[in-house]
């Protein structure tokens, strides 16, 4: 066990988009885990680092523009801020937005005499755009230590780092004297004598950049074009991996069955591990997870560029028409990674009536883990090659947003009527997503988590259903009574039982729902291997499958019941019964009714 | 010609490109508190840099960074040219 001298803790704060975050995973790493202030729904990441035989607990407060606050989020950092309950206080101020961080500094050294640190971040991006910070008249003018860091590439955090020590171990000036006077003038001073400016305008690659993604003309045609090129890359990019997994996995499943029977495994067990475990967790793994591992990353990377406040700005008027929140267009972004981060990113619209709209609405978009599906059943049926499918797949998203748009209003002028809130939004410099750092995250965070996930679900449900194929009340397996059972309903939707039971056991995650429909219509066991997607097709032909069920099946996909991870999210979230079960609702009648209005068109034409 | 009138406007109607000093916000607006933290205070001055389809939103430079508001609210803010 480690012996420190000493443990203390550090309170992060600054306005949002400062690179606060940065600063804390480079002090931390992976030592960090985020859980929830007490008996609040706001995030509250912590972490340690050591430091010459210290150890630092620092808290990385939500990013807020002052100390009055307007959400839980800042309230909770004013709270903490103000509470002095630390052992020192960094702000973390933008040096390409001296103006704004400065008074943002002051106005919280109003509150804190001491401990307090600055933090200039940044400062590389400054540097390229001409402005230069004398952090240490800047310090002399302000009673308080001034450290200069670009945290993306590490410069000056060992500095900082230094300093956070020496104001813990050795206690801090106090800064009343220099906070004499007015705010604005002194933050005026400030600027003008410690911030120099070489360019007229810092910001002209932005700007020329701004000019076409939010021109009225180019702006929302240059979004779909991104849309679709990231289904693209999604689509092509996940080909070759899923072939070479499959062919992997089908060598490795001979290998165990011959494994097992050596060690004379008795025939039920092989088939019911071989048959049902292994081949439904092989498939996610070889079918679901290429797509995820390539399109998630790639969100983040648009995410992190700057790029997703730009679409909130080209779709606000629309939302608003339709009495939804301009930022909603964010968290539905956000909820194309995963349905329930969707959920959680609504914290972002402050007003309680826009953001349970938001949350009610979210799963109409198909997550991360809907999308293989998707594709699959656009390969099998519809298209040739990647573009079709990719337009195919836009075409989809484009359905999910209208229709999102179209609850929203219904949902506004009935159960959620109210007073539309105002929208402020900032619109931060373009930055140059760290790809590797990314890539690395999105591996670690999302798809092994995700994969765990879908095998922890796969795995049971496999058995269970290869159990209920295998066991037979009077001649028929219980599996074909419970499908018989559901029959009549998923015919009326352009489906069959078999589709709505893998629908129904798909709850605790989706990409399971297609391995299921294997599963069932192979009756759990007379499938001998893998099959690729032209097999697969083969096999739901032969089950009665039409292009009407491809469509119903599409459809449903799209517009059914949320995930339990997400429904768990929306109880947490809502802490409402009311509007949880509304939540699971909303989507599921959206889906039977367009199904069943297809299903009729479909009978009425043919 | 009479140079001496400074035309008040609002940040709704002043034309694009223009760089205006904020004079006043409405009272009655409900984001008046967060507007002026983000920069919308006496004397600061700000640039309108876009608009969005129907003119709303609109985006302004201020305080170093880049703030959009809907048109609406932009009514409210009174500036000088």
């Amino acid at each position: 066990m480690t012996e420190y001298k000493g443990v203390y803790t550090i309170a992060l704060t600054g306005n949002p988009n400062v690179g606060k975050s940065t600063v804390f995973n480079n002090f931390t790493g992976l030592h960090q885990h985020t859980g929830n202030w007490p008996g609040k729904t706001v995030e509250n990441t912590q972490g340690v680092y050591k430091y010459n035989q210290n150890k630092y607990i620092i808290m990385d407060l939500p990013g807020t523009y002052s100390l009055t606050p307007n959400s839980a989020e800042e309230q909770v950092t004013s709270d903490y801020v103000k509470s002095g309950e630390y052992d020192a206080l960094v702000i973390v101020a933008d040096a390409t937005c001296m103006e704004r961080n400065i008074r943002f500094a002051l106005s919280i050294m109003q509150y804190v005499q001491k401990k307090v640190i600055i933090c200039v971040n940044l400062i590389d991006e400054a540097k390229k755009k001409g402005i230069e910070i004398d952090s240490d008249k800047m310090s002399e003018m302000l009673s308080v230590p001034v450290i200069k860091t670009a945290a993306r590439s590490g410069k000056g955090t060992e500095k900082l780092k230094k300093e956070i020590e020496r104001i813990c171990l050795a206690g801090s000036k106090d800064n009343t004297e220099a906070m004499k006077g007015d705010i604005a003038q002194l933050s005026e001073k400030i600027l003008k004598e410690c911030c120099v400016y070489k360019n007229s305008s810092t910001d002209k690659r932005d700007r020329r950049i701004d000019k076409v993604l939010l021109s009225k003309r180019f702006g929302i045609p240059v979004m779909l074009l991104m849309l679709a090129l990231v289904f693209w890359i999604t689509i092509t990019g996940a080909n070759v991996p899923s072939e070479l997994l499959n062919k992997f996995f089908r060598v490795l499943g001979d290998k165990l069955r011959v494994l097992l029977l050596n060690i004379h495994c008795p025939d039920i067990v092989i088939s019911a591990l071989i048959d049902g475990v292994y081949n439904a967790l092989t498939w996610i793994i070889s079918v679901m997870l290429p797509p995820m591992a390539i399109f998630f990353p790639m969100f983040t990377l648009l995410e992190d560029s700057g790029y997703l406040p730009r679409i909130a700005f080209n779709l606000d008027s629309l939302f608003r028409r339709s009495k939804a929140h301009g930022k909603q267009s964010l968290t539905i972004a956000m909820g194309f990674g995963c349905n329930a981060c969707g959920v959680t990113g609504c914290r972002i619209i402050d007003s309680k009536r826009e953001r349970l709209i938001a949350i009610i609405t979210n799963s109409l978009v198909p997550c991360n883990g809907r999308f293989p599906m998707l594709i699959a059943v656009t390969a099998m049926f519809f298209a040739v090659n990647s573009s079709m499918q990719s337009l195919i797949l836009l075409g989809l998203i484009l359905l999910s947003v209208g229709v999102t748009l179209l609850c929203s209003k219904i949902l506004a002028k009935t159960v959620l009527k109210g007073e539309e809130s105002s929208f402020v939004l900032e619109l931060p410099p373009y930055r140059r997503p760290q790809i590797g750092k990314v890539i690395i995250r999105s591996i670690f965070d999302r798809t092994i988590f995700v994969l765990l996930r879908a095998m922890a679900a796969a795995a049971p449900a496999g058995l269970l259903i290869w159990i209920l194929a295998n066991t037979n009340i009077g001649d028929t397996s219980v599996l074909m009574h419970i499908t018989n059972i559901l029959d009549p309903f998923g015919k009326a939707l352009g489906l069959d039982g078999a589709v709505v039971c893998a629908f129904i056991l798909g709850f605790p995650a989706n990409e399971i729902v297609l391995p299921l429909i294997l599963m069932i219509y192979t009756c759990g066991g007379s499938l001998s291997e893998i099959p690729d997607i032209m097999q697969f097709k083969e096999i739901l032909l032969s089950n009665g499958w039409t292009l009407t069920t491809a469509i119903c099946m599409m459809i449903f996909s799209l517009f059914h019941f949320p995930c339990s991870t997400t429904c768990l999210t929306i109880w947490k979230e809502t802490k409402s019964k009311k509007w949880t079960a509304l939540s699971f609702v909303t989507p599921l009648i959206v889906g039977i009714v367009l199904c069943i209005i297809v299903h009729f068109i479909s009978v009425l034409i043919f | 010609m009479d140079m001496n009138a400074n035309t008040h406007i609002t940040l709704r109607d002043a034309p694009i490109g223009a760089r205006c000093m904020v004079c006043d916000i409405d009272d009655g607006l409900a984001v008046k508190n967060r507007l002026t933290e983000l920069g919308f205070y006496s004397g600061a001055f700000v640039d309108k840099l876009y608009t969005g389809v129907g003119g709303s939103p609109i985006a302004f430079r201020v305080s170093g960074a880049v703030i959009a508001v809907r048109s609406d609210d932009a009514d409210k803010i009174i500036a000088e040219i």
